[in-house]
């Protein structure tokens, strides 16, 4: 390892060839004991025993734990971050020990940044900013945090060369043919107008090449399709062998009826970057960082619905109607029906061929199907119907009116409004590409996912890195504003669900709609 | 209505940490830091140099607007009980994701407090968020949590539009919540004027000046 790290500081980041591309294959097994202590007083704030780490910044305001982890300033990747008008300067092992990354200043040593670390003094002898954390960790703690940087942007990651960057795009073998065909022809049309170059930048990748320096560099990017086959708890076997046969840096878009969980789970094992998505609902767990989504979708839809029939009294005895092959609404249902419980309330669930006597005794009408399925329906006579957006994948005002008088759309995007901003700009683009719009909403999506890795490779040309596009990312709030049909995206560190909530939209041409975010 | 500044930069200060910024530049020269253009580095290093060095104190009038947030507990929190509050009001505006500042903020105000002892029933904590969409209350109680914050020390979330005018009321809407900067408002009992500190110092510092409120409702 140790020659490894030196051949890397040495001929800089850039220089590093396919050779480094089986080393950072071995990244990703589990981290020597060292590596990880230091990984753990980086990325969480805790000791080798447990506990929390210890700091003290601003002279006496005493910090612990997630609060003075390495990363919750410098980021993931320790590439820094500029947040709240305070900018806070890259750690990685090149940006501290590479004297090419510090010309104006001398490269720490290990002493210097134990006393940078404890005493809040810079390796020239000035003192840090007092937000600077001065931590108290021991010489061995120290060691492990030191071998843990030095890891840090010391690897090409998988999936990048000088020249070019693989991008995958998962799908699974349900999805019909021609969504498919639709999704991937935005994709990768976007990476060719990337690639055309059409101002030299690939010529100037070899310009102004300074001995040890990283360099600027432009690169093509690829998109394949992964198709997956068969049940979704086969797909780990699977992408891993995709990725071993043909390593890409991140998984942009993706498209399944099935749950994404699998999918979800390698992406943060692999530590590959996963963004955006057409999924019906979000499989993140808080302290998930690779993986960003438009929406926790029928997720999201089931917290509202709850708490609007726990508002509404009419939790007492709800009837959910879904399609039991439906497992993604059938998720959702459970999740719904495990919060009325919690309160109180009750519900069942019944198939789209329930008769009108099962459903008028109750208090309250789910419904998680498509629109001619619901249009099947007996109408309701009870109180309150409330109808999910995501899976009526219209606007509730199609259906006949003996349904729309008493109903709630429930829906995680933003139907009832015109177009947004993100659509707009979306459909601009396809017309002016001669593109098809063939699938409108997906293509919609799959376009802002490969915007957004568009915009994140951009700054991170110099020192690509998976983590470092997700601390990226979470700081590039104008891409929010281009994001189609979710209302109310946010970026931020720790954000990985975009669009928080759901629209409560009345069809009694009196009530407002509501954006409502759930508990 | 304007801030009076009543107490510049510490100059000594000030030229110390312009020698660290020029390092820092040094290290992340062609490393652009995430979301910002080369443009900006530079007004990122002068607003670091200030922020480091002291604190700018003004004396503002606010008019606090008229409308109800929510607490980390899901109470509601009539704003207006600001202007009618018997215990000086210490406010500060934090998010619950915030890496950089916030959490030495939060940190700040649990040290003052702590500083501050038996006086510390004499004030009104209040931390609102500025990131309503993400920070509910049940986020916002498991924030206060870690900061072992008592539940006098309001956490306050509301709706996009109420927070919005809740930031522009107290002139603290810095347009994203990654231009984020350490505000702290005082009101002293009775006064319609608030103490506005800008920047972020010690525990101590903030105690100390908390305590300078608490005998004489208008210093």
């Amino acid at each position: 390892m140790t020659a490894h790290r030196r051949l890397a500081w040495g001929l800089g980041l850039g220089a590093l060839a396919a050779g480094l591309l089986t080393l950072s294959r071995l990244s990703r097994a589990p981290l020597d004991p060292e590596v990880e202590a230091g990984r753990r007083i980086f990325e969480e704030g805790r000791l080798p025993d447990g506990s929390f780490t210890q700091a003290i910044a601003y002279r006496d305001v005493a910090l612990s734990g997630a609060q003075v982890s390495c990363a919750n300033c410098h980021g993931r990747s320790g590439m820094g971050t500029a947040e709240t008008g305070t900018r806070t300067p890259p750690i990685t092992g090149p940006m501290l020990f590479n004297p090419a990354l510090r010309p104006r200043g001398p490269i720490y040593s290990p002493e210097t940044l134990r006393r940078a670390l404890r005493a809040g003094v810079d390796s020239a002898g000035a003192p840090l900013a007092p937000l600077m954390p001065r931590y108290a960790l021991d010489d061995a703690q120290i060691d492990a945090l030191l071998a843990y940087l030095r890891t840090l942007g010391a690897e090409q990651p998988a999936g990048i060369t000088d020249a070019t960057v693989s991008l995958a795009v998962a799908i699974s073998e349900e999805v019909p043919a021609d969504q498919r065909a639709a999704v991937l022809e935005v994709l990768q049309r976007l990476m060719r107008d990337h690639n055309v170059d059409t101002r030299n930048e690939t010529g100037r990748n070899t310009h102004r090449l300074e001995a040890g320096r990283s360099r600027r560099l432009f690169r093509q990017l690829q998109v394949e399709p992964w198709i997956l086959e068969g049940p979704s708890h086969t797909w780990p076997d699977q992408l891993r062998e995709k990725m071993d046969d043909a390593p890409v840096f991140a998984m942009v878009g993706g498209l399944s009826t099935q749950d994404w969980t699998p999918v979800h789970d390698f992406c943060e094992a692999a530590r590959l970057p996963c963004l955006f998505p057409s999924v019906d609902s979000a499989p993140t767990r808080p302290g998930d960082f690779y993986a960003l989504y438009f929406s926790d979708g029928l997720q999201a839809e089931a917290k509202v619905m709850a708490a609007e029939l726990l508002a509404s009294g009419a939790g007492a005895a709800v009837v959910q109607v879904l399609d039991p092959s439906d497992a993604a609404a059938a998720a959702a249902a459970a999740t719904l029906a495990a919060r009325l419980e919690a309160a109180g309330g009750h519900s069942q669930t019944l198939p789209p061929s329930a008769q009108s006597a099962s459903i008028d005794g109750a208090s309250a009408l789910i419904s998680w199907l498509p629109a001619e399925a619901l249009r099947a329906l007996p109408a309701p006579k009870g109180p309150l119907v409330l109808v999910s957006g995501t899976r009526l994948g219209a606007e509730a005002s199609a259906l006949p009116a003996t349904w729309t008088a008493r109903l709630r759309q429930v829906d995680a995007r933003a139907r009832h409004l015109p177009r947004d901003a993100g659509s707009q700009r979306f459909t601009a683009w396809a017309r002016s590409r001669s593109l098809a719009l063939t699938h409108p909403a997906l293509q919609a999506e799959a376009w802002f996912a490969g915007m957004a890795m568009l915009d994140g490779m951009e700054h991170i040309a110099t020192y690509p890195g998976g983590a470092y596009l997700l601390d990226t990312l979470d700081h590039s709030s104008g891409l929010a504003a281009i994001m189609p049909a979710y209302p109310q995206a946010e970026f931020g560190p720790g954000q990985r669900i975009l669009s928080k909530g759901a629209w409560v939209v009345p069809h009694d041409g009196v009530t407002p709609p509501r954006w409502v975010i759930p508990q | 209505m304007h801030p009076l500044p009543r107490r510049g930069l510490s100059l000594s200060l000030a030229l110390l940490l312009a020698g660290a910024c020029d390092q820092q530049a040094t290290a992340a020269h062609s490393a652009a830091p995430p979301g910002a253009a080369s443009g900006e580095r530079g007004a990122h290093c002068e607003m670091h140099k200030t922020e480091a060095s002291a604190i700018v104190r003004s004396e503002v009038a606010y008019t606090v607007p008229d409308l109800g947030l929510t607490t980390q507990a899901g109470a509601p929190y009539a704003l207006s009980a600001l202007d009618r509050a018997d215990r000086v009001v210490v406010l500060n505006f934090i998010f619950a994701t915030c890496t950089t500042i916030c959490p030495v903020m939060t940190a700040t105000f649990a040290q003052a407090r702590a500083a501050l002892g038996p006086d510390a029933a004499r004030i009104q904590m209040v931390s609102i968020t500025i990131d309503p969409q993400h920070d509910t209350p049940a986020v916002l109680a498991a924030y206060a949590a870690k900061y072992e914050a008592p539940a006098d020390w309001a956490f306050l979330t509301g709706s996009e539009a109420d927070v919005n005018t809740v930031l522009h009321a107290f002139d603290a809407d810095f347009g994203s919540k990654f231009n984020h900067r350490p505000v702290t408002l005082i009101r002293p009992v009775g006064s319609p004027r608030w103490t506005r500190l800008e920047g972020q110092g010690g525990g101590a510092e903030l105690a100390a000046e908390i305590r300078s409120h608490l005998g004489s409702p208008h210093p």
